[in-house]
């Protein structure tokens, strides 16, 4: 019995059979009425379909079977959701004002989600090759796009936002990424030798340790709005800061914030993964004759590796959420878009933000990881 | 160290040098005109109608030949404010209200200012002058503060004045309020000042507070009955308000500061380029609260592109070609 598809299968069946599938909105402010999946016609024997297959995998565990079984039923029940969503919306805003909105319901939402625990359950039966992996992203987003262009997938309320926002909405991206980026980097250049100088001297652990930690406690927000102060008092006295661009509002105030951020994670996994190294590796280089430098560069740094980067791949996926609150600083990210929608309180623009940025933080997640696993040397791997 | 190792080392080295050095474009939407006037950078409030406003001094700055760079939606009050008062901005459109009350708030000003039109316009513009920054024609659109209700229950009670809800709520009329922590608790022009004036009194079980100042989502919970709310803190050119069904109660006795939006912008970019004047002012005076209303209503009920509808509205307005 494989548990993990069965969840899957349950969870998008639940979804399907009880939740609402879409909602039409007379405007994009305003509730309205909502529909079940049975609007989405012929995409429901798709789901159908689908749903056996995972099912069937469920009780079938191991062998091809199931791996071809499971991947059909996710990539299934993505497709019925995407094509139904594109369906139900052609037929319900059909006279309707062009105003009115068809939104994407919790029912269609959990589909999404069951599909996706669908596919984690092929993921632990096929061998991890990284090209099935691809192959498989490639092929969902395949799907999304045939949606968009061919199935109508382009009215839903979500689609129509981006539709205004298009002008904007890659530069944004562009620009979370590289705030992100500019943190971590930072971060690591700054974390790691504060990693490193805390397994030496025991005072010294207990400084670095402390002061992230309680730097970490600070709310977001109230650190960047104490950030804005001193760093606008110092661009103006220092005129050649401004034009390196660093100003009290912007780009340097939200960059700083993140990198403090960043630094606790970092700073922790290098001292935990340094001080842990085997005192016999230790011991037996120290008897090859390395020095110091040696000993660090040779044995400490790539037996700590593992940690190091995970302590990275942590701060990466927090810098991911916390950059959309730099908005408060003035700088511009996802973040815009997120809490525009709270401000006119408009859903799908909040989606519009939210959605990518989760995208982001998984990137991030997927990316570190795999760059983790080629810089820890092969022997350590094992 | 082994060559993979190393290999992905550098890899991920320069990945993260290259990205960070792209450094950030923070809006640098530059447009290239034959003059070489500019550029002027144009800011604006990060909320629905200063979008449109912004987009508007875009648009004519542009149609007038001027290189602009569009840094709208530049953050909230005090970020844009700051912006212009440093110098990375040159132009945003604020209200007169609000430099009265936040910006000189000890300033001594003559009793009866801040709900004149004229007179709030007057003020500021003296007192701002000191900072170096000066202020335009201001559109004839109070966007002050008011409560919204329900259409539906301001007819079934006969309310339409603040004083018809005083008295429905002195009578023991059931209502809820949804309003921010600002307006609660400011006393000069919040919530306690409208009780003091129209003579009734709120208990804590007929309040809902939240803590932003969002006039969209009290909107939304007045309109949706959420937690039984019957009346919303709103702004007076909120484009929601009709696609809601909610009616603006009447402020008989004018007890809220004028709050007008103009453009400000700094004294030095106006003396090197004085036509800027003459180019802004005939459509800020065009702007009416209707038309407004209207305008936020194209973008936060239509979901429109804000410099869309703000070059609809000055090319049928014959502003702009």
């Amino acid at each position: 019995m494989d548990v993990v598809a069965l969840v899957g299968v349950c969870v998008a069946l639940a979804g399907a059979a009880v939740m609402p599938f879409v909602e039409l909105r007379p405007n994009r402010l305003v509730p309205g009425v909502t529909h079940s999946v049975l609007t989405a016609g012929p995409w429901v024997v798709v789901l159908v379909v689908s749903l056996l297959a995972g099912l069937v995998a469920a009780v079938r565990p191991g062998g091809r079977t199931h791996v071809v079984l499971v991947a059909l039923g996710a990539v299934g029940v993505f497709s019925a959701v995407c094509w139904g969503l594109g369906a139900a919306s052609r037929q319900l805003l059909e006279g309707q004002t062009p105003i009115a909105r068809v939104s994407v319901g919790a029912g269609a939402w959990m589909m999404l989600a069951g599909a996706a625990v669908l596919g984690f359950a092929g993921k632990s039966g096929a061998r991890r090759s990284p090209f099935r992996v691809a192959a498989f992203a490639a092929l969902l987003g395949a799907v999304l796009v045939a949606a968009l262009k061919w199935g109508g997938l382009a009215d839903i309320s979500l689609a129509r936002e981006y539709v205004v926002r298009s002008a904007d909405f890659w530069p944004l991206v562009g620009d979370h990424i590289v705030l992100t980026m500019m943190a971590l980097t930072f971060g690591i250049v700054l974390g790691v030798p504060l990693g490193l100088w805390a397994t030496r001297n025991r005072r010294v652990r207990g400084v670095v340790l402390g002061v992230t930690g309680v730097i970490q406690t600070v709310p977001s927000l109230a650190l960047l709005g104490l950030l804005v102060v001193p760093l606008s008092a110092l661009s103006t006295a220092v005129p050649f800061l401004r034009q390196l661009g660093i100003r009290g509002i912007g780009t340097a105030p939200a960059v700083v914030a993140l990198t403090l951020y960043a630094l606790l994670p970092v700073v922790r996994n290098t001292y935990v993964g340094v001080s842990g190294v085997d005192p016999a590796a230790l011991d037996a280089a120290l008897g090859m004759g390395m020095n110091r430098w040696q000993r660090l560069t040779r044995v400490q740094l790539p037996l700590a590796a593992p940690l190091v980067i995970d302590g990275v791949r942590t701060a990466a996926v927090l810098l991911v959420g916390i950059t959309t609150l730099t908005v408060f600083a003035g700088a511009r990210n996802l973040g815009v878009l997120i809490f525009e929608g709270l401000g006119q309180f408009a859903p799908d623009l909040i989606l519009l933000g939210a959605l990518p940025t989760i995208v982001l933080a998984m990137l991030a997640d997927v990316t570190l990881s795999a760059l983790g696993r080629a810089l820890t040397p092969k022997g350590v791997r094992e | 160290m082994r060559l993979r190792t190393t290999a992905a080392m550098v890899v991920t080295v320069a990945l993260l040098l290259g990205v960070s050095g792209c450094g950030t474009t923070n809006g640098t939407d530059t447009t290239k005109s034959t003059s070489t006037k500019g550029p002027i950078t144009v800011g604006s409030k990060i909320d629905t109608e200063g979008g449109v406003l912004g987009q508007m001094i875009l648009a004519m700055l542009k149609d007038n030949g001027f290189t602009t760079v569009d840094r709208t939606k530049t953050g909230t009050t005090d970020v844009v404010r700051k912006a212009l008062t440093s110098g990375e901005i040159d132009i945003y459109a604020e209200y007169t209200g609000t430099a009265l009350t936040q910006f000189f708030p000890g300033e001594q000003v003559a009793s009866g200012t801040s709900t004149s039109a004229q007179r709030s316009f007057d003020a500021v513009k003296k007192l701002d002058a000191a900072n170096g920054i000066d202020w335009l024609q201001a559109a004839p659109a109070n966007n002050t503060w008011a409560i919204a209700v329900p259409k539906s229950f301001a007819q079934t009670a006969g309310i339409k004045t603040l004083s018809d809800w005083a008295s429905y709520i002195n009578k023991g009329g059931e209502v809820k309020l949804v309003a921010s922590q600002e307006f609660v608790d400011r006393a000069k022009d919040g919530l306690p000042a409208v009780e003091k004036a129209y003579g009734f009194k709120l208990k804590s079980s007929q309040l809902i507070v939240l803590s932003g100042g969002d006039t969209a989502q009290t909107e939304a919970a007045a309109a949706q009955g959420t937690s039984g709310a019957n009346a919303a803190m709103a702004y007076g050119t909120d484009g929601n308000l009709a696609a809601l069904d909610l009616v603006v109660l009447e402020d008989s006795k004018s007890i809220w500061p004028v709050y007008e939006p103009a453009p400000t912008i700094r004294a030095e970019v106006l003396k090197k380029y004085p036509e800027i004047a003459t180019i802004l002012d005939p459509v800020f005076k065009s702007l009416t609260l209707e038309r407004l209303q209207g305008l936020n209503g194209e973008v936060a009920v239509e979901g429109k592109d804000p410099a869309a509808v703000a070059k609809e509205y000055l090319t049928t307005n014959g502003f702009i070609k």
